[in-house]
């Protein structure tokens, strides 16, 4: 998978986390399958960083104090943490257990740990996002400023002129 | 078939994350979430059936008294019907402050890091 692609799928998964967090512009119901897709493309973001999560997996305890072993860590808390939202937003949700048919009753402790865990999520992915900075920085120069860039500087070129010299022999 | 195997695999530790947590949850809560029954009356077992006929929907019916303007004692949060807020945008703002806060600790720190790092090596080649 390019670079440009997973940049742009992981901006699209920031932005729906941010809507996500906030039930009260989406409205409850909008907010519930809104964070069932959010699962969705949850799998999609660690199939794409699939290698990577194999090959610091693999040699986790080879190397324990690199900075790459945090990252996993922190990744590794960041899903428990996303499960953790998805599974007491399931538990407590109207619209999407209503259309399955399925009437629970709503635990308070279930609430409290779905908006503790929404908001310790939050701090997680600024955490993992802050992680990935020097990335973030490179795709972000590459791919959103230096099109720009190249626009504006295409504009500004002037075409320069060309001195031909044309010697003309004269044969007589 | 790479990718399915991958999906299933991912699907999962999802899976035992959710049973570990909800597992750790009831047993340190005792929540007693279940309560569940289904439209064709089907039960999965470790869930009692719930006593509630139906759910909040902002009407009370009248009760002769005056009221103190508060919610009726039992009323949960999440019961509110949240119909949308054109206010709630500034809610993302307030997330993506958190984040580039926390955004700009972490880079700071990693460069202080990094200045200490350089000063040590500068300092023990001279």
């Amino acid at each position: 998978m390019p670079t440009k692609k997973n940049f742009l799928i992981d901006l699209i998964i920031l932005a729906g986390l941010l809507i996500a967090l906030q039930p009260d512009i989406t409205g409850i119901a909008v907010h519930e399958w809104f964070s069932v897709a959010m699962a969705g493309t949850l799998i999609i973001h660690i199939l794409l960083h699939w290698d990577w999560v194999v090959n610091v997996g693999l040699k986790f305890f080879k190397n324990l104090f690199h900075s790459s072993r945090f990252q996993f860590v922190v990744d590794a808390v960041l899903l428990v943490a996303f499960v953790l939202v998805m599974m007491s937003g399931i538990l407590i949700s109207r619209s999407v257990l209503n259309v399955l048919g399925i009437h629970l009753q709503v635990s308070p402790t279930w609430e409290f740990l779905h908006s503790t865990s929404a908001n310790i999520t939050l701090f997680l992915t600024a955490f993992h996002f802050a992680l990935h900075w020097n990335w973030i920085v490179n795709a972000v120069k590459r791919y959103m400023l230096k099109p720009v860039k190249t626009v504006f500087t295409r504009h500004q070129q002037q075409p320069t002129p060309v001195t031909i010299q044309v010697e003309i022999k004269n044969n007589d | 078939m790479k990718t399915i195997v991958r999906v299933l695999i991912i699907m999962l530790v999802i899976g035992i994350i959710s049973l570990g947590v909800y597992w750790v949850v009831e047993r340190s809560f005792g929540t007693q979430t279940g309560v569940l029954s289904t439209a064709n009356g089907l039960e999965i077992s470790n869930f009692q059936r719930g006593d509630r006929t139906g759910q909040f929907n902002g009407a009370l019916p009248p009760d002769g008294r005056g009221g103190s303007g508060n919610f009726p004692s039992g009323f949960r949060d999440h019961d509110r019907d949240f119909r949308g807020d054109s206010f709630g945008r500034f809610g993302i703002l307030k997330s993506l402050g958190i984040v580039a806060a926390i955004t700009l600790l972490v880079v700071l720190v990693q460069k202080g890091f990094e200045i200490l790092k350089h000063r040590k090596h500068s300092q023990a080649s001279a």
